[in-house]
């Protein structure tokens, strides 16, 4: 005799085998011609894959060392070499600005990974192919370089504004005036006049912020000079 | 415990896909929606943001028919996996059924799988749940990064990190190619009804 049980259970398998019973398609895929016992891509791959948002210096100068490395291996391949260096300003640019990096920043390296991969992996993959999907990263890549660039400027915009307001504030107080004045590099260097320390730090990062961006500018025109290498 | 509407005759199923950021949840239940949905003939909800990360939760409702008289829905959501977003982890909790815990089998995920799985139990107690008496299934997700050459964990290291205590059902899996996505849902399901008309009698 049935239990009730296994009545139910049966009752639960056969619904569940109408709704989703087929043969599944459980062969694993493995990397299209891929040479699976050396992969010099491996660890990067491992990196990118384990990227997270609780991100840290640690994995970022992993994944520049990785590309590095992997730089020096395919110094002759040109193609390879500028998917890895669009990697490359990526991972400094995420390293530098960890949680806060432009949200795109994550989505772009994973779609240059893959890009990556297919142009390693894909030995049919014409040279015409390969310079079309580099383009294509490179185009995202350039974009998103303009999205940061207009961001960081809406940001300065808006702490120069703060600053003009503060100032305002703080200029009718008599005492101050003329140590402001004759400190006039004070002034416009680290704010330091008395009751202004407070904005030290703010400069520091309007600073470090513009070095990013000159960081990004030098390493885009590195690019921008092996693609033309390229295009010859 | 479910939603029973004895009026309708219908039973709400919850269950919820657990586990570390980038475990893989998301990718189970797409990999379901893709794969059947014109026979489950509904929509998958997703809520994403920060280069395709869940920022609230994924919800994929589908009807299983008839079981003992009663039409069964099954609602399966997942759960945003970042640590920072504890509070919408136990809201979407709330009220829960089963649980398929998604286990990244990356070996440089391992501690991650363990204080998810920790977070998980602490999060149920707060609706005074037990994790070792709740429907669980264990799966192990990405085991075809092995093939790629990337370090994973043997099936045997994830059972002793994650299921020595607990020894609930596992499977190990690839959610991007099918492996055990679908076995690890129908044994849930299996379960979680299975313990909800235990719950009724």
């Amino acid at each position: 005799m049935v239990s009730e049980k296994d009545s139910l259970n049966t009752q639960v398998e056969n619904r569940l085998e109408n709704l989703f019973g087929e043969s599944e398609t459980n062969s694993l895929v493995a990397a299209e011609g891929g040479d699976l016992e050396y992969y010099p891509f491996r660890i990067l791959k491992s990196i990118v894959l384990s990227m997270d948002w609780e991100i840290n210096d640690e994995v970022l100068s992993k994944f520049i060392e990785q590309i590095d490395g992997l730089k020096d291996t395919y110094k002759e391949d040109k193609i390879l070499l500028l998917f890895l260096q669009i990697l490359r300003s990526l991972g400094i640019y995420i390293k530098a600005k960890k949680g806060g990096a432009h949200p795109n920043a994550f989505k772009i390296v994973n779609s240059v990974f893959t890009r990556l991969e297919k142009v390693v992996l894909s030995k049919s993959l014409s040279e015409a192919s390969k310079k079309k999907m580099l383009f294509a990263e490179l185009s995202k890549f350039k974009e998103l370089r303009g999205q940061i660039a207009r961001s960081d400027s809406d940001r300065a915009k808006k702490k120069q504004a703060a600053k003009e307001i503060v100032k305002k504030k703080k200029i009718p107080e008599a005492g101050q005036v003329p140590a402001m004045v004759h400190k006039k590099e004070d002034v416009q260097v680290g704010f330091t006049a008395p009751g202004m320390q407070v904005y030290e730090g703010k400069d520091l990062f309007m600073n470090a912020v513009e070095d990013i961006k000159n960081l990004i500018r030098s390493e885009f025109a590195v690019l921008r000079e092996d693609l033309k290498l390229l295009k010859r | 415990m479910a939603f029973i509407n004895m009026k309708k005759k219908e039973v709400q199923v919850k269950i919820v896909y657990y586990g570390p950021g980038r475990g893989g949840k998301t990718s189970n239940l797409e990999y379901i929606y893709k794969k059947f949905r014109e026979r489950i003939q509904s929509e998958m909800i997703t809520v994403k943001t920060h280069g395709d990360r869940t920022l609230f939760f994924d919800f994929l409702p589908f009807d299983i028919g008839k079981i003992s008289g009663y039409d069964v829905k099954i609602q399966l959501y997942t759960v945003p996996g970042q640590v920072k977003y504890n509070a919408t982890r136990r809201l979407v909790l709330r009220g829960v059924d089963g649980i398929v815990f998604v286990a990244d089998s990356m070996v440089v995920r391992k501690d991650k799988n363990v204080l998810s799985i920790k977070n998980l139990e602490e999060n149920l107690s707060d609706y005074k749940k037990s994790i070792s008496k709740i429907p669980l299934v264990l799966q192990y997700n990405k085991i075809d990064l092995a093939e790629q050459g990337i370090p994973v964990l043997s099936f045997e290291e994830m059972e002793k990190d994650l299921n020595s205590v607990l020894k609930a059902p596992s499977f190990s899996a690839s959610a991007i190619t099918g492996v055990n996505v679908v076995q690890t849902m129908k044994k849930i399901i299996a379960m979680t009804i299975a313990s909800i008309k235990q719950e009724l009698k």
